[in-house]
């Protein structure tokens, strides 16, 4: 049974019609869904209780996701995998080669794929497996499948990382209303809940990644005015150097995959547990037998990681000059991410702004809290009366003469946003023109992302210099981009949706889609008939007691009407369902039509009883003939 | 006559209020829609209605317009936690029925 | 939704007087007012008029951004009087002009091969005093609407626009 919600005034839908919206912060270690209840912004949690779900998959002989796949991290390494989305809408050739991954990549045409007992995973995949497990968890909290759904993203994402998380959401049978920034969604959650007006901070350092955004909040109008980062920077690699350095103190050298994974797990339980404390050890038997005891202290572990969080100091500092803004002039820093425990970097990042960040929302729940926020506006829960007016992340240019870039939209332009620039035919008698779009600050090509390429033929046959090209860039308030290119003498046009070129191609989609759906869309349709059977039953019910205890307000015309459908509905529900969605729309239809035909009947009914009501009986012997 | 909410909905409903940052109550009602179609409806209160009645309970002020108050008379209002769901539940001594869910009634 | 408004220049968008001396304050809260009500999120669950609000929501952040600067904003300003200025083409300056120029590019590549930041700072405040100035100066011509005198004071601008660009780069990529 759907337990109820406090609705907005006059915003509550029919029964049975809910606009479930969730926000899901699909982070590189943890993930989370949260949902807006009653006006207020929960997490929710698993059968377990846990709201932060591992961002584990492990393809064994089943799919595990979350804690049980994390169980499975050091005996079966190269079958879990973790922080997946290091790996989303990145080339084989992005990989780092100077981490140690336990799995088996393999290089399908450029395209990261990771090799399991399941058969060949590609990042897509392994992220739809992680929403689709914080889907159910929404199913089984909220007792609808949601609406709408919000998904975060490191602000720098790029377009072809971009594009990967919000296939993987497709992938996973949802439906995603928006891309939203991580930074501004901590922001919103922060921004909302203080009613506070100013320019903010986000200083999120996760797992993987360290995202830096600079966002002012007036009169209701959320806007972005820089971001920066780095996406290859976060608490695993804190993990990484703690991990190092116990090999190097322990004398180890060349562990297996397995050990590697039992030393990086410890290296983490010390870095949390040196949060509290101030000192931490573990000791640990590896698979060689060797038993490792190591003990260390806060102090001796900040010196040994001050230069990372120095590091995370660097895109602070470049975000403030992209936002033409001094320290000073920032009236809140606010902490988000599970590595902002680290009283190191509070403390660093405090130092530098001369103020205590802000903490006050737990770090790891602020993100899926300000997603649920804004899912909830976007589905139409909440008469919006605020708007968020984010910015593009990475400048997007074209290539020119000489391999070098031409910008078209500068970074951290708000969106949407749609620029144009004319370009001409360099050779007498060019009739075609390739259009490569690129990404990145870099001036030279190959020094920043391709994103796509295609091709204006049709040009008019003109001396060198002549023709008059339009390219056109339309980013959409996702940050998702489209390129057209136009000749303005003839109108020959040619444009494209930018796809990543280091992302799936739609024939892939499309073939992973139908799998996943001809899946679930069994189950579906039974769920919903069902439902429509139950629905059924409850109206032939109550319209045959109302009957029985009214038919004296209707005609006999009235009656006989009533009396047919209610007949005609009966002998669909008899009947053994083989096409489930053929019948569940005839019991829908009928359903309809009964309460249709009835309506009338109702309306005298009520009538009746508030007639009785006003004539001075009691209400609650009224309550009880009706 | 009288519409009661017990000690934790009271609670909650007074802290979703205080988060919200207005609003003078809860609306309980019941909407119809077609035979079967009683539902509960329940809404945060910014405006008073005229035909709107109010009581008072556990501290929390609770309005219902006269045409639903016949169908909620004695209604019992509370918040629970059932597995994973947490949520506000009825206890309508007029329903004779209720759907699958809860949500829709007759009487 | 007002489709007409994809018609109005930038100054009738925001209903602001076309002139080049612009309330800030008031050019920055029409354009939040503005997306409120034309940002594509309020339509997220209806594609027609989504593509829409995506063209106007668009049409609003290049509106605001070119009153924004100065620079753009003077050209843009000229365009509606139906006067171009060739920045690529038209290359004429003084010779005074072009030597501080050489002056303040080749001070800008040695402090950066020195990696000296402080210097670059400096460089970036004069820099910006300089574009200050010419935006002082391009205002007052504007109220005698001296269009010749603009046009010469626009390309030096714009030169001191591409060289805050390039310290903006070097300074970030240090």
């Amino acid at each position: 049974m759907a337990l109820l919600q406090i609705a907005e005034p006059d915003l509550s839908g029919n029964p049975h019609q809910h606009n479930i919206a969730i926000g899901i912060d699909l982070g590189t270690t943890n993930s989370l869904v949260a949902t807006v209840r009653s006006g207020e912004a929960t997490v929710l949690v698993n059968h377990d209780g846990c709201k932060l779900i591992p961002s584990i998959v492990n393809y064994g002989k089943e799919t595990q996701i979350g804690s049980q796949a994390a169980t499975l991290r050091s005996t079966d390494p190269s079958n879990t995998i973790v922080s997946v989305k290091r790996f989303m809408g990145r080339s084989f050739a992005d990989l780092d080669t100077t981490i140690r991954y336990p799995y088996k990549f393999v290089n399908s045409s450029g395209l990261i794929q990771i090799d399991t007992a399941q058969g060949v995973k590609n990042p897509v995949e392994v992220s739809a497996d992680i929403l689709r497990y914080l889907r159910n968890m929404a199913v089984e909290a909220l007792g609808e499948e949601p609406t709408g759904v919000v998904i975060t993203v490191p602000a720098y994402f790029d377009d072809a990382q971009r594009q990967a998380t919000r296939q993987a959401g497709e992938l996973a049978g949802l439906n995603v209303l928006r891309l939203l920034n991580e930074p501004t969604a901590a922001a919103i959650a922060y921004g909302l809940d203080s009613k506070n007006e100013g320019t903010f901070l986000v200083y999120d350092l996760g797992g993987g990644t360290l995202d830096v955004s600079i966002l002012s909040l007036t009169k209701g109008v959320f806007e972005v005015l820089a971001v920066g980062g780095d996406t290859h920077l976060g608490g695993d690699d804190f993990d990484h150097r703690l991990s190092c350095y116990i090999m190097e103190k322990a004398g180890l050298s060349q562990l297996n995959d397995e050990d590697s994974a039992i030393l990086l797990i410890n290296a983490k339980k010390i870095k949390e547990q040196l949060s509290q404390s101030e000192k931490a050890s573990f000791s640990v038997v590896l698979s060689t037998k060797r038993l490792v005891n190591f003990v260390i202290t806060r102090t001796e572990y900040e010196n040994l990681v001050r230069h990372l969080v120095q590091k995370t100091l660097l895109p602070v500092k470049k975000a403030l000059r992209d936002a033409k803004l001094d320290k000073d002039q920032i009236d809140e820093v606010i902490m988000v991410g599970g590595s902002t425990r680290m009283l190191l970097v509070r403390q660093m990042v405090g130092e530098l702004f001369g103020r205590e960040p802000l903490t006050s929302i737990n770090p790891d729940e602020v993100v899926a809290i300000g997603a649920s926020i804004q899912a909830d506006v976007l589905v139409g829960n909440k008469k919006d009366d605020w708007l968020l007016l984010d910015v593009t992340p990475l400048s997007l240019g074209v290539e020119t003469m000489g391999g070098l870039v031409e910008k078209i939209i500068p970074r951290n332009s708000t969106l949407p946003i749609a620029r144009a620039q004319d370009f001409t035919t360099y050779k007498d008698g060019q009739t075609a023109m390739t259009v490569h779009v690129v990404q990145g600050e870099r001036e030279l090509v190959k020094d920043c992302r391709s994103l796509a390429k295609f091709t204006l033929r049709g040009i008019p046959q003109m001396v060198a210099g002549q023709a008059r090209i339009r390219i056109t860039y339309q980013i959409d308030a996702d940050g998702l981009l489209s390129v057209s290119a136009k000749e303005m003498m003839t109108g020959v046009t040619s444009s494209i949706e930018v796809k990543p070129s280091f992302g799936l191609s739609d024939e892939q989609i499309g073939a992973m889609l139908q799998e996943s759906i001809s899946n679930a869309n069994h189950d579906m349709q039974v769920r919903l008939y069902q439902e429509a059977v139950v629905d059924a039953q409850a109206l032939i019910d109550s319209v045959e007691k109302a009957l029985y205890l009214d038919a004296d307000l209707l005609t006999e015309e009235e009656l006989s009407q009533i009396n047919n459908a209610i007949m005609k509905l009966k002998i669909t529900l008899a009947k053994a369902p083989d096409d489930y969605a053929q019948l569940t729309n005839k019991i829908k239809q009928q359903t309809d039509d009964l309460n249709q035909i009835s309506s009338n009947f109702a309306n005298r009914r009520m009538d009746k009883a508030i007639h009785h009501a006003l004539s001075g009986r009691d209400i609650n012997e009224v309550a009880d003939k009706i | 006559m009288a519409i009661r909410a017990t000690e934790s909905a009271a609670a909650r409903v007074q802290a979703f209020l205080t988060k919200r940052g207005k609003g003078i109550g809860l609306r309980l009602g019941v909407k119809t829609s077609g035979c079967s179609g009683l539902a509960y409806k329940l809404e945060f209160v910014d405006t008073i209605n005229q035909d709107d009645q109010t009581f008072e309970s556990n501290g929390i002020k609770i309005f219902v317009d006269a045409k639903s108050l016949q169908y909620l008379d004695g209604t019992v209002l509370d918040y629970v936690k059932e597995g994973v769901q947490e949520g506000f539940k009825f206890t309508n001594p007029n329903t004779k029925d209720e759907c699958g869910c809860g949500e829709s009634f007759t009487v | 939704m007002n489709k007409n408004i994809l018609q109005q220049n930038y100054y009738q968008l925001f209903d602001l007087p076309q002139s080049f001396m612009l309330d800030m304050t008031a050019l920055k809260s029409k354009m939040r007012t503005l997306q409120q009500e034309y940002h594509p999120d309020n339509f997220a669950n209806d594609s027609e008029l989504s593509t829409l609000a995506l063209s106007i929501s668009s049409y609003i952040n290049h509106a605001y951004n070119t009153l924004l600067n100065p620079l753009t904003r003077a050209i843009y300003l000229l365009e509606l009087a139906k006067i171009a200025v060739d920045l690529v083409h038209d290359t004429k300056f003084t010779p005074e002009f072009l030597l501080k120029q050489i002056e303040l590019r080749e001070s800008i590549e040695e402090a950066e091969s020195a990696s000296d930041i402080d210097a670059l700072e400096e460089i970036e405040q004069q820099l910006k005093d300089e574009a200050d100035n010419l935006v002082v100066t391009i205002n007052q011509y504007f109220a005698v609407q001296q269009y010749n005198e603009i046009i010469e004071l626009i390309k030096q601008l714009s030169f001191y626009d591409k060289l805050l660009q390039v310290v903006d780069r070097t300074l970030s990529n240090l």
